[in-house]
C-alpha cells in the first residue's frame, strides 16, 4: 500500500511583498504542484493522495481558483485524492466544500468532510481512512478523538488524516488544533498524515508532517541549506500491514526554491562576495526566489555597485528578488564627494548633505539626507554616463 | 601681454607693406579716416595668432589681396612674462609658412610656431575654427562695442580660471546645472511646484491606494454578509433538524383523530339536550301566553273602574271653569263701555280747552298790535324831525372846502393890500388933541388916537387955519400893486358869489349853522334806532317794516276774531281763569280714562285665561269618556272571543304540559358537557401540527434562499479579492511611500544644491564685480552692475533700482561693455595672462562728458593692460591723451 501524503497547497495564495506579475508566476507554481503531485503518484505506482488539509488559501474564492485543482485532479483519473477541510478552508454549511459538492465532483476527487471512517478501495489490502476534518478556523477539542472509537473491519489499516498541531511540539501552524501524539497507538493508526506545518517535519514513526508542496513564504527549514525555505516536498508512504510502521521517504514536487539570506556590509569589497554567494545558491538560479536583508553601510560607490551587481544583474537571474534594503545606509566617502565634484556649489551641497547625515540628533533627517546624497551620486553618474 | 609693433603685406586692401611700430604699454590710439584699413589690421592681428598659415578655410583665403589675389603675410611683434616674440605667418594654404622667434633666438617654424603660439595665448587647439577664445571679447570689433561681452565656453572657462584662481572653484559650471536641472525636472515629475502637492504617478498612487481601502471595505461587507448567511443556515438547518424530529416524537396525526371522535360524540349530546329544552321553552311560553291574556282582561276591567271613577272627577271642574269663562266676558263688556264713556269726555274737555286757548290767543294779538302803533307812532315823529334837520342842513350849500377857498381869497387880498401898504409912505403925525381936531386928511378928519397913515396916493392934509399940507408919494410900482390889490378882491367876490354868500363872514356863519343842524340831527336818530331795537323784533328794521308789521297784524286779528264765537269772554283775566279750568278738566279725564284702560286690559287677560280654562277642563272629560270607551269595546272584545272560564282552564291544561317538558329537561341534562374543552384540544393538536409544518416549511424557504444567497456570493471568491486587494493596497502603500521619499529626498537636494549655488555664485562674481566697481564708479557714480553667472551684464543698480540693460541708452550700455573688458583684462593681467584690449572705432555713442570720463577710464585701465585703440575721430581722441601711433605704407 502505498500512498503520496502532502498538505497546504493553499491555492490561491497571493504574495504582496513582490510585483503582481511575480504574484501571478508564483500563484501558478501553486496551480502546477497538483499536477506535479500526480506526476509523482504515478511514477511511484501510487493510487492514492492524500491532502491533509488546507487545499485551499481561503474559505471563499473565486470559481476559476476552487475548479482549477479539481479539474487538473480529474486529469489523473486513476488517483483519488483524499481532500481534507483545513483552518484556511473549513467545512461550513455553504462554504466551498458544499459548494464543490452540489457542483459535482470526479469520481476521483474524495472530500473527506465527516469524521467517520472512509474505505480506500485498494487491491492489495483493506485500508480505511479516517479523516478529522476542520469545520471551523479552530477547535478547541483534539478532532482526531473519535478515531479511537471509529469501528473498521478486523485486520484494516487504520490511517489517519488531520490538521493542526501536535501537543507539546512548538506550533508552527496557523491555528492551535492540537491532535494528541498518542493517536496512532490509542486509535490503532498505522499512519497519521498531518497538515498545517509548511516545513516537512517526522514526529514520530507513524506521525508526519508533510510540508507544503511548494514554499510560500520565506522561512528557513532544516539544517541542509542554511539559506532555503521551508516546501517544496511531498511523502511517499509505503505501508506493508497494519501494525509494520510505514516506510517515508520525501519525494520533490517544487517548482521554485525559496532561499533567505540576511546579511550585513560594512565595506564595499563585501558586493562581490555577496554576489558569487547567491548565485551559488542554486544551478538554475531560474528557478531561485530569493530575499535579500541586507543591513550595514556602503560608500555611494558602493550602493551604485550594490544595485548594479545585486539588484539589476542578479535581480535578473532569478525567478524573483525580494530585497530588503531600509537598514543599508549610504556613508559617502570622500572619494564618493570628490566623485559628485571636486568643487563648485554641487560639492558646497554634497558637502552639506553629508553635515546632515551624520548629524546623529535627527535619525530620520539623516537618512534622507544620505539618500538625497546617494541620489546626487547617482545624477552624477548618470551625468557621467550621458 | 604687450603688442610691439604689427605688419601686413599683400592683406587684403593692403598693397604692398603697411606697419604699426610704435605701441607702447599703455594706452595707443591710431588714428585713421574711414576705409583707412583700421579694422583690416585688426583682422591681420587676429589671423597672425589664431589662423594657421597653411589653413585653406574660406575665411583665410579671404585675407588675400582684394584684387591681385596676392599671399598675405603678417608680421607681429610681441612681448609675453618679459619675453619679446615675433610671429611671422603667410597664408598660403598649404604652402603657408610660420615662423615664431624669441628674443633668445629661439625658432619655430611651421606646427610647432603655431602650437608654441597657442599655448602662449592660451588658445585651445582643439577649439572650433575661427573661434577666438577669449580675445574675441578683449578684441573689439567695429560696430559691435555695444554689445555685452558674450563669451564663448572656452572664453568664459578661461575668465573662470582666472576667477577660481581668486576665490577658488565655487560654481559647477554647465554640469552642475545640468544636475540641478535634473533633480529639478525629477520632483516636478512626482509633485507640484506651487504647493509640493503630489501629482501625475505620485498622485495616481494615492488615489488608488484610497480607492482599493474603499473596494476592500466592500468587500469585506460582502464577506460579513456571507459569514451571517453561512451562520444562519446553520442555525436554520439545525432548527430544521429539531422541528423534524419533534413532528416525529408527537404523532399529531393519530391524536388529532382521537379528539375529533370525543368532540362528535359530545356534539350529539348536546343536540338532544337542546332539543328538549325547546319543547320545555315552547310549553312554557304557551301558558305564559295564556296566563298573560287573563291578567289583561283583568287589567281592562281595573283600567276602565279607575276610568270612570276620574271622569267622576273631571266633569264638575269642567262646568266650574265655564262658568267663571262666562263671568269674566261680562265684567269685561261692562269695563268696555265705561272707558268709552270716559274717552268722549276726555275729547270733549280737549276741545273746550283748545277753543279757550284760541281766545287768549286773539286777545294777547290785540293788545301786541296796540303797542306796536304806539311805537310807530314815536317813530314817525322821530323820522320827521330827522328828516326837517336834514333839509335844513343840506340847504345850506357851502361846504368846508368852499370856506377854505374863500378864506385863501380873503388872504389873497390882505397879502396884496399888505404889499401896496408897505410901499406907500407912512405920515406919522404928532398932534395934540386940539391940533388933531384941526387937521383932516384927504378931507376927512383924522381918527381919534391915530399916529400915523399910509399914503400911497397923492394925500392932502388939511389943518386947519394952517393951510394944507399935500403927500405925493412917489411909488415905482404902484400900478401892479393896486392891479393885485384888484384881481384878489375879485376873485374873493367870484368864492362868495359861488357859495351863495355876501361875505366871508356870512360864510364862516352859514358853515357854523350847517354844523349845528348836522349834530342836532343825530338825536332823533339815535331815538329811532333805540325804538326799532327796543320792539324785540329783528325783522322790523326800519320804520316801513313797523307799518308792514302794524298792517299785518291788524288783518290776523280780524281774521282771528272771525273765528271767536260770541260767547268766548273778551277778558284776559276771565279767559286765563276759564281756560286753567278746561286744562284741569281735560287732565283728570285724561287719568280716568288711563286706569279704565288697565282695567279693561287686566279683564281681557282674566277673561283669556278664564276661557282656556274652562276649554282644557273640557278636553280632559271628552278624552277620560273616550278612554272609557275604547277600553270598555276591547274588553268586550276580548270576552265575546274566549269566556273567562275557557281561558282558566286552557290555563291549567298549559301547565301540566309545561310540567313533563321540565322534567325531561332536567334528566337530559345531569351529565356536564364541554364542548369547549374539545375543541380547545382539538385546536392545539392541529394548531401545534400546523406550526411545526409551517415553521419545517418556512425554514426550508429560509435555508433555499440562504444558500442562493451563499451560493451567489460564495462564487465571487469574497476571501481571495480581499486578500488580492489588500496586496494591492500594501503595494499601493509601499509605492506611496516610496514617492514620498522621494519627494522629500529630492527637496532636500534641490533646496541645498540651489542654496549652495546662490551662495556661489554671488561669490563667483565677486572678482568681476569688483573690478568694474572702480571705473563704473568714475563713468556712473553711486551705480552697481548686476551680472549673472555667465557674466552677462544684466542691468545697472542705481540705488535699490535695477535696470536693464537692455532699458539703458545706447551710449551707457557701449560705455560698461568697454569697462567689463577693461575688468576682465585686468584679471587676466592679474593672473599673467595675455590680454591687450583693441577698441575699433568704440565709445561712439557717448556723449561729451561721459566720453571724457570713458578717456580717464581707459587710461586708469592703460596702466595694468595694454589698450589699442582704432579711431577715425582725430580731434576728438586728441584728447584721450595716448600714445598716438602711425599707420605707415609702403608700396
Amino acid at each position: 500500500m502505498r500512498l503520496i501524503h502532502t498538505s497546504d497547497l493553499q491555492i490561491g495564495k497571493g504574495y504582496a511583498f513582490f510585483d503582481r506579475d511575480t504574484e501571478a508566476v508564483l500563484r501558478e507554481a501553486r496551480q502546477q504542484v497538483i499536477r506535479r503531485l500526480g506526476e509523482r503518484a504515478v511514477e511511484h505506482g501510487v493510487t492514492d493522495i492524500l491532502i491533509a488539509g488546507d487545499v485551499y488559501e481561503h474559505a471563499h474564492v473565486s470559481g476559476v481558483t476552487l475548479r482549477k485543482p479539481i479539474e487538473t485532479m480529474r486529469q489523473f483519473p486513476k488517483i483519488r485524492w483524499w481532500l481534507l477541510p483545513g483552518n484556511h478552508d473549513p467545512h461550513t454549511d455553504g462554504g466551498l466544500w458544499a459548494n464543490l459538492t452540489r457542483s459535482g465532483l470526479p469520481e476521483n476527487v474524495r472530500p473527506c468532510l465527516e469524521a467517520a471512517p472512509l474505505q480506500i478501495p485498494l487491491a492489495d489490502a483493506v485500508g480505511y481512512l479516517l479523516p478529522a476534518p476542520l469545520r471551523h478556523i479552530s477547535s478547541a477539542s483534539d478532532l482526531s478523538e473519535w478515531m479511537d472509537e471509529a469501528s473498521t473491519p478486523e485486520g484494516a489499516v487504520r490511517i489517519g488524516m488531520a490538521h493542526g498541531s501536535i501537543t507539546g511540539f512548538d506550533s508552527e501552524g496557523d491555528a492551535k488544533n492540537y491532535i494528541d501524539p498518542r493517536r496512532p497507538q490509542t486509535a490503532g493508526l498505522t499512519y497519521l498524515a498531518m497538515g498545517d506545518w509548511h516545513r516537512q517535519q517526522k514526529i514520530d514513526e507513524r506521525i508526519w508532517y508533510s510540508g507544503t508542496p511548494e514554499p510560500d513564504r520565506f522561512k528557513v527549514g532544516g539544517k541542509a541549506s542554511p539559506t532555503r525555505c521551508n516546501g517544496g516536498h511531498a511523502l511517499l508512504v509505503e505501508i506493508d500491514g497494519p501494525s509494520a510502521p510505514p516506510r517515508v521517504t520525501p519525494v520533490e514536487t517544487g517548482q521554485y526554491a525559496w532561499h533567505l539570506l540576511e546579511r550585513t556590509v560594512i565595506s564595499d569589497d563585501q558586493i562581490e562576495p555577496l554576489e558569487a554567494e547567491m548565485r551559488a545558491l542554486e544551478p538554475n538560479l531560474g528557478k531561485a526566489v530569493v530575499s535579500l536583508r541586507i543591513a550595514g553601510t556602503l560608500s555611494l560607490k558602493g550602493l551604485e555597485e550594490f544595485s548594479s551587481r545585486i539588484v539589476e544583474r542578479f535581480g535578473a537571474s532569478v525567478a524573483a528578488l525580494r530585497l530588503e534594503r531600509d537598514r543599508l545606509i549610504p556613508l559617502p566617502t570622500e572619494d564618493d564627494l570628490d566623485a559628485i565634484d571636486r568643487g563648485g556649489f554641487i560639492r558646497v551641497a554634497a558637502d552639506r548633505l553629508r553635515a546632515i547625515t551624520k548629524d546623529p540628533s535627527d535619525p530620520a533627517a539623516a537618512r534622507v539626507a544620505s539618500l538625497a546624497l546617494n541620489q546626487l551620486y547617482l545624477e552624477h553618474v548618470q551625468a557621467g554616463e550621458s | 601681454m604687450k603688442l610691439v609693433s604689427v605688419e601686413v603685406r599683400n592683406f587684403k586692401r593692403f598693397t604692398g607693406t603697411a606697419k604699426i611700430a610704435d605701441l607702447k604699454p599703455g594706452l595707443n590710439v591710431l588714428v585713421g579716416r574711414n576705409e583707412f584699413g583700421k579694422s583690416t589690421l585688426m583682422r591681420a592681428i587676429n589671423a597672425v595668432v589664431f589662423e594657421k598659415a597653411t589653413s585653406s578655410r574660406k575665411e583665410v583665403t579671404a585675407l588675400r589681396h582684394w584684387t591681385n589675389r596676392t599671399i598675405p603675410e603678417v608680421t607681429m611683434s610681441f612681448e609675453i612674462d618679459g619675453m619679446d616674440w615675433t610671429i611671422a605667418k603667410r597664408f598660403a594654404g598649404a604652402a603657408g609658412k610660420a615662423v615664431l622667434t624669441d628674443a633668445k633666438g629661439r625658432r619655430f617654424e611651421g606646427e610647432a610656431a603655431e602650437a608654441e603660439l597657442k599655448r602662449m595665448f592660451g588658445y585651445d587647439p582643439d577649439v572650433k575654427k575661427g573661434e577666438t577664445d577669449i580675445w574675441g571679447m578683449l578684441w573689439v570689433e567695429q560696430g559691435k562695442s555695444v554689445d555685452p561681452p558674450a563669451m564663448s565656453e572656452r572664453a568664459r572657462s578661461s575668465i573662470g580660471e582666472c576667477i577660481e584662481s581668486h576665490v577658488g572653484k565655487v560654481v559647477g559650471g554647465e554640469r552642475g546645472k545640468a544636475i540641478r536641472q535634473s533633480i529639478q525636472t525629477a520632483l516636478s515629475a512626482i509633485v507640484t511646484e506651487d504647493r509640493a502637492a503630489p501629482k501625475a504617478a505620485y498622485r495616481a498612487a494615492i488615489v488608488a491606494k484610497d480607492a482599493i481601502v474603499t473596494e476592500i471595505d466592500v468587500l469585506k461587507s460582502k464577506r460579513s454578509v456571507l459569514t451571517n448567511d453561512i451562520d444562519a443556515l446553520a442555525a436554520a438547518s439545525s432548527e430544521r433538524a429539531a422541528l423534524v424530529k419533534e413532528r416525529g416524537e408527537q404523532d399529531y396525526d393519530k391524536k388529532i383523530t382521537e379528539a375529533d371522535a370525543a368532540r362528535t360524540r359530545a356534539l350529539e349530546q348536546v343536540g338532544a339536550r337542546r332539543e328538549l329544552s325547546v319543547k320545555h321553552d315552547l310549553a312554557h311560553a304557551n301558558l305564559t301566553a295564556a296566563e298573560t291574556r287573563r291578567a289583561q282582561r283583568a287589567a281592562l276591567a281595573e283600567e276602565i273602574a279607575a276610568e270612570t271613577r276620574r271622569l267622576g272627577e273631571v266633569s264638575p271642574r269642567a262646568k266650574t271653569a265655564h262658568d267663571a269663562a262666562t263671568d269674566a266676558t261680562n265684567a269685561l263688556a261692562a269695563e268696555t263701555r265705561t272707558l268709552t264713556s270716559l274717552r268722549t269726555k276726555l275729547t270733549e274737555g280737549r276741545a273746550a280747552q283748545d277753543k279757550l286757548e284760541l281766545a287768549r290767543g286773539t286777545v294777547a294779538l290785540g293788545v301786541k298790535l296796540t303797542a306796536l302803533t304806539e311805537t310807530l307812532t314815536r317813530l314817525n315823529q322821530f323820522a320827521d324831525d330827522v328828516k326837517n334837520k336834514k333839509a335844513q342842513a343840506d340847504a345850506i350849500a357851502l361846504t368846508v372846502e368852499d370856506l377854505e377857498e374863500i378864506e385863501e381869497a380873503e388872504r389873497g387880498l390882505v397879502t396884496a393890500r399888505a404889499g401896496k401898504a408897505a410901499a406907500a409912505t407912512e405920515v406919522s403925525f404928532d398932534l395934540t388933541a386940539h391940533g388933531a381936531a384941526a387937521v383932516k386928511l384927504d378931507g376927512v378928519a383924522l381918527p381919534e388916537g391915530i399916529s400915523s397913515v399910509q399914503a400911497s396916493v397923492s394925500s392932502l392934509i388939511e389943518v386947519e387955519k394952517v393951510g394944507t399940507i399935500s403927500i405925493n408919494p412917489r411909488i415905482k410900482n404902484i400900478a401892479k400893486l393896486e392891479m393885485a390889490i384888484e384881481f384878489a378882491e375879485a376873485e374873493l367876490r367870484e368864492k362868495l358869489a359861488g357859495c351863495g354868500v355876501t361875505s366871508v363872514t356870512e360864510a364862516r356863519a352859514s358853515l357854523t349853522r350847517k354844523r349845528d343842524l348836522e349834530r342836532e340831527l343825530q338825536g332823533p336818530q339815535a331815538a329811532l334806532k333805540a325804538t326799532l331795537k327796543a320792539i324785540g323784533d329783528a325783522r322790523l328794521k326800519s320804520v316801513a317794516d313797523v307799518e308792514s308789521e302794524v298792517a299785518a297784524l291788524k288783518a290776523k286779528l280780524e281774521l282771528e276774531l272771525g273765528k271767536l264765537d260770541n260767547g268766548a269772554p273778551a277778558d284776559e283775566e276771565a279767559l286765563r281763569t276759564a281756560l286753567a279750568q278746561a286744562r284741569d278738566e281735560v287732565a283728570r279725564s285724561h287719568e280716568a280714562v288711563d286706569t279704565q284702560e288697565a282695567t279693561v286690559t287686566r279683564l281681557r287677560s282674566e277673561e283669556a285665561a278664564a276661557e282656556r280654562a274652562a276649554a282644557q277642563a273640557g278636553a280632559d272629560m271628552r278624552a277620560v269618556e273616550e278612554l272609557i270607551a275604547n277600553k270598555q269595546d276591547f274588553l268586550t272584545g276580548l270576552v265575546t272571543g274566549q269566556s273567562d272560564e275557557d281561558l282558566e282552564k286552557e290555563i291549567a291544561r298549559l301547565a301540566q304540559v309545561r310540567t313533563k317538558a321540565r322534567e325531561a329537561l332536567d334528566a337530559a341534562s345531569a351529565e356536564e358537557i364541554d364542548l369547549d374543552a374539545h375543541d380547545a384540544t382539538l385546536s392545539r393538536l392541529r394548531s401545534a401540527k400546523d406550526g411545526l409544518t409551517r415553521g419545517i416549511s418556512a425554514l426550508d424557504t429560509r435555508i433555499a434562499a440562504l444558500e442562493a444567497s451563499i451560493a451567489a456570493t460564495a462564487s465571487l471568491g469574497v476571501d481571495e479579492q480581499i486578500a488580492d486587494k489588500q496586496a494591492d493596497s500594501e503595494r499601493l502603500q509601499a509605492q506611496v511611500r516610496a514617492f514620498a521619499e522621494e519627494a522629500e529626498v529630492l527637496t532636500l537636494l534641490l533646496q541645498t544644491i540651489k542654496g549652495a549655488e546662490s551662495e556661489a555664485k554671488a561669490k563667483y562674481l565677486e572678482p568681476v564685480v569688483s573690478r568694474v566697481q572702480p571705473y563704473l564708479g568714475m563713468l556712473i557714480p553711486g551705480s552697481r552692475i548686476v551680472m549673472d553667472e555667465d557674466l552677462r551684464i544684466s542691468g545697472l543698480l542705481r540705488g535699490d533700482t535695477e535696470e536693464e540693460m537692455d532699458h539703458l541708452s545706447m551710449g551707457t550700455q557701449e560705455q560698461i561693455a568697454v569697462l567689463t573688458r577693461l575688468a576682465l583684462a585686468d584679471l587676466m593681467c592679474e593672473q599673467k595672462r595675455p590680454a591687450t584690449v583693441i577698441l575699433d572705432d568704440a565709445l561712439v555713442y557717448s556723449d561729451d562728458d561721459r566720453i571724457e570720463r570713458m578717456f580717464d577710464i581707459l587710461n586708469r585701465a592703460a596702466k595694468r593692460t595694454q589698450i589699442l585703440v582704432f579711431t577715425c575721430r582725430n580731434r576728438l581722441f586728441s584728447r584721450l591723451g595716448a600714445n598716438t601711433v602711425s599707420f605707415v605704407e609702403e608700396a
